[in-house]
């Protein structure tokens, strides 16, 4: 690993924040599924590497664990195997597709309202930094705005989520495409991200 | 039942095993779930993929980044899709539908399907749950067995014709001998008597 890949992440792992295991195993499985095991255990390699000799198969679903790690984990995947910056959006859409937390709560998937509505409860389960508010939505119109506060800015937390949000509100739909853009963000001077949802 | 008043560490303790017990829970859940022999998947209320196991992946061939997200309809020939649906949305629980499956790639199987719909604490529905297994083999069996049936009840049939045949002609062999011992018994009397 070269020193400026290495400083990037010792630079991600001072973030604050803890994340649920199951997220880091979302980030295994897609990783999994594209490289096979030999992948993973080069990202486990990895963060070997950063002083950080973590076994993958020890983590815990609903563990709590650096947020850092995750977005190290993107990082690594992306250098290692010249994925392009743009991946980290498909990290976070293939995410929903592995998360046992989303079966589980499928009670939420009933709509895009009620899914964007208990925005704050799902992030609260995920994460244990800041906050997320559904702070428009328009039935009509089909689209809806959720404001996150309190996490730094970082285009691979913007990425992620942007992805993320694009496919769980998806799953609401029975055949329908879903857009999201996000329309402030933290990186840019502005006191929080906010992602405006689209859908048909 | 978490008492009242309790001290900080109290409350840490207790969240802490809460946290343990849902770890079992989840490993619980996780484990069974994907030992299970037979394929499961489950959807949300619309029909759309939310989760599979091991034994679908293997029998489909399809992946969670493939398949996750789609609707179950993919999985399915047309015309039977349109056959279950009606029963899927309408009862409760069915189980043991013979119905056929669509792989990647299109090919077609025979499975056994069992469906449960899933609901809320509130009783809202919020999904389905589904089960297969293949049963293509089974059902390839029971046909050549039913094949090997028919062919050789055939074969018995054609040799019981050909015994009534034989019987009939030996029978009225037997008879005709009769009369004619019959006749030279009476001419040897006439002859006698001449």
């Amino acid at each position: 690993m070269n020193q400026k890949i290495k400083k990037e992440c010792q630079d991600l792992l001072k973030i604050k924040g803890r994340i649920r295991g199951v997220i880091l195993q979302t980030d295994i499985n897609y990783v999994l599924q594209r490289k096979g095991e030999e992948g993973v255990k080069r990202i486990e390699q990895g963060f070997k590497e950063l002083g950080f000799p973590i076994d993958f198969k020890e983590i815990k679903a609903v563990g709590w664990y650096p947020l850092g790690w995750a977005m190290v984990f993107g990082v690594l995947a992306l250098k290692f195997f010249n994925w392009p910056e743009s991946d980290m959006v498909e990290f976070g859409k293939q995410a929903p597709k592995f998360s046992f937390l989303i079966r589980a709560l499928a009670k939420y998937l009933l709509s895009p309202k009620v899914l964007l509505k208990a925005s704050s409860k799902l992030w609260t389960k995920q994460v244990n930094i800041g906050k997320a508010e559904l702070v428009e939505f328009d039935g009509q119109k089909k689209q809806a705005a959720v404001q996150i506060k309190g996490i730094e800015g970082h285009w691979i937390i913007c990425d992620y989520i942007r992805g993320y949000l694009e496919t769980i509100v998806a799953l609401t739909l029975k055949d329908g495409e879903v857009k999201v853009e996000e329309t402030k963000c933290v990186l840019k001077g502005d006191p929080y991200h906010q992602f405006k949802i689209t859908w048909q | 039942m978490l008492k009242k008043n309790l001290t900080k560490n109290e409350l840490l303790t207790a969240l802490q095993k809460s946290e343990e017990d849902l770890e079992d829970l989840e490993s619980y859940i996780n484990d069974l779930f994907n030992f299970a022999p037979f394929s499961l998947c489950a959807t949300t209320h619309l029909g759309i993929i939310i989760n599979i196991n091991l034994s679908f992946k293997e029998l489909t061939g399809y992946t969670e980044i493939e398949i996750v997200g789609q609707n179950v309809s993919v999985l399915f020939p047309k015309n039977e899709w349109t056959r279950i649906k009606k029963e899927i949305y309408r009862k409760e629980v069915f189980r043991n539908r013979e119905t056929n499956l669509l792989k990647k790639g299109q090919q077609k199987i025979t499975v056994s399907l069992s469906s449960t719909s899933r609901k809320d604490l509130a009783g809202n529905k919020i999904g389905y749950s589904m089960a297969f297994y293949d049963i293509t083999e089974l059902k390839k069996l029971q046909e050549d067995l039913e094949k090997r049936v028919e062919e050789r009840t055939e074969q018995l049939s054609k040799r019981l014709d050909e015994l009534e045949k034989f019987r009939k002609v030996t029978i009225g062999r037997e008879l005709r001998m009769s009369e004619l011992k019959k006749e030279i018994r009476e001419l040897k009397e006439k002859l006698k008597n001449c």
